[in-house]
């Protein structure tokens, strides 16, 4: 008897390898019958939930299906080769997804042995927290996925931009012109300071667009992300044009 | 220089001591700017703390990690360092390694070919993955209708799983392997890349299944030759 729960498996596939281990059988040349039999009465065994369960379900009908195929009466030779040729080709094709899944799990248990090993060594500072901010924001220059990455429910920016928004864009912008008394140019806005938080990416997002409105920066969308190039001297800028902001 | 060599080594040591990424030695460089140096001086410097932490009565070393330099602790001193806080390390879960393996060998991916390859939906692995740092988006796909979005690894990655670039990867020749053996390296390859454009299994169009002929035969012809594992 098996211990009967589907929460050991990560997937219908992974159920599959075991039952294809278990019972032995050459995973290039799959029986049909025995494996749909097998994998069907596995499921009835077991309790499903139903949200974990729809894609052992998919399985199931898939295999139902694939054996269904194997079974259809075939009127003459013509018709029979033909049905054949495809029947052994979906089957084929079932067995190397099998087998394609089966080198990424080894490829995954190789990695686990590696961190386990890894994991005995450490090193001298805690990783900064938010430091892959910075590094998935590379990708995100196209302003739809900043504020559908910025917007996603547990990053909280909403109560964050909410309480001090006016004195952080302000406090941001001085800190642009401090940094850059020579100018710059074609700069990724994302790279003009270290960003540790989501508040400061959108802050230096606004900081960037209100510079550019106050005509000291020309902002320009390339490779997917937005870079800024001065226009006007930043030494310009001074607290007189954040009064009239 | 104004740095002589043992003075250079201890700013150099000083440097990676604080830094919290590993650094390559060209960042160092340009900390560390002073007149004369160059890049070599800082490469013989690093070789020579590399060699000095080498020895037996040093609990660190150096090591080469995404790209860069950062001082390790030996591994046989973790069961005192487990004891001091904040030294606990993140641990995945085995479909979150399963997820990431199949993103590091195939990147830039979309989470529809993890899933295809899973036959599972992975969206919160995914998350959990961008969340920390495991993996980032690159863009988003030109070829593919509706140009959903593609992930690959991080520099986090490479750091977590002491890795110096994806070319250190273990190759997927070591790991088919585990799969075939008794053919040729080549013959390995094709056998990955075949699997690669496998089609996911559906309620397949007859004519589509006719098409993909190709791939299954030439997987037939290899796995014909080869052993199965």
């Amino acid at each position: 008897m098996y211990n009967l729960s589907i929460d050991n498996f990560e997937g219908p596939l992974d159920l599959l390898l075991d039952l294809v281990r278990k019972h032995k059988i050459d995973i290039l040349n799959i029986p049909v019958g025995k494996i749909t039999d097998t994998y069907i009465e596995y499921l009835q065994d077991t309790e499903l939930q139903l949200d974990s369960s729809s894609e052992f379900i998919y399985m199931a009908s898939y295999l139902i299906f694939l054996k269904s195929k194997s079974l259809l009466p075939k009127n003459n030779k013509e018709e029979k080769e033909e049905k054949n040729f495809i029947f052994e080709n979906e089957k084929q094709n079932f067995s190397y997804t099998l087998l394609r899944y089966k080198l990424y799990k080894n490829l995954a248990e190789h990695f686990a042995t590696k961190n386990k090993l890894f994991d005995q060594e450490f090193k001298a500072n805690k990783r900064e927290q938010n430091l892959f901010l910075e590094e998935n924001l590379q990708g995100l220059g196209n302003i739809f996925d900043l504020a559908k990455f910025a917007f996603t429910p547990n990053h909280n920016i909403m109560s964050d931009i909410g309480r001090s928004e006016g004195e952080d864009l302000k406090e941001e912008i001085l800190y642009i012109v401090s940094r850059y008394p020579d100018g710059f140019k074609t700069k990724n806005i994302f790279k003009l300071k270290p960003l540790s938080s989501i508040k400061d990416i959108v802050a230096v997002f606004l900081a960037s667009l209100e510079l550019s409105r106050l005509g000291f920066i020309k902002l320009e969308i390339k490779n997917n992300a937005i870079f800024a190039s001065t226009i006007k001297p930043l030494s310009l800028f001074d607290d007189y044009v954040l009064e009239v902001m | 220089m104004s740095l002589d060599k043992k003075k250079l080594q201890a700013a150099v040591e000083a440097v990676l001591f604080v830094a919290q990424k590993p650094l390559k030695a060209s960042k160092i460089f340009s900390i560390l700017v002073e007149e004369d140096l160059t890049l070599d001086n800082i490469l013989e410097a690093l070789t020579i703390i590399k060699q000095e932490k080498s020895i037996q009565s040093s609990g660190i070393y150096l090591a080469n990690i995404a790209g860069g330099y950062q001082f390790r602790t030996k591994e046989n001193f973790s069961k005192y360092i487990k004891k001091i806080d904040g030294t606990k390390q993140l641990r995945l879960s085995k479909p979150a390694l399963e997820v990431l393996s199949i993103i590091a060998y195939n990147q830039p991916v979309t989470k529809v070919f993890v899933q295809e390859i899973r036959s599972v939906d992975s969206s919160h692995i995914f998350k959990q993955l961008l969340e920390k740092g495991f993996i980032k988006i690159e863009g988003r796909s030109k070829k593919i209708p509706g140009s959903p979005l593609m992930y690959t690894t991080t520099k986090f990655f490479l750091e977590y799983f002491g890795i110096n670039d994806l070319s250190d990867l273990p190759s997927l020749k070591e790991t088919t392997d585990m799969i075939i053996t008794g053919v040729d390296t080549d013959i390995k390859m094709d056998f990955i890349k075949n699997l690669k454009e496998l089609k996911t299994i559906d309620f397949s169009d007859d004519e589509i299944l006719k098409e993909h002929d190709v791939i299954i035969k030439n997987l037939t012809r290899i796995l014909n030759n080869g052993k199965i594992n």
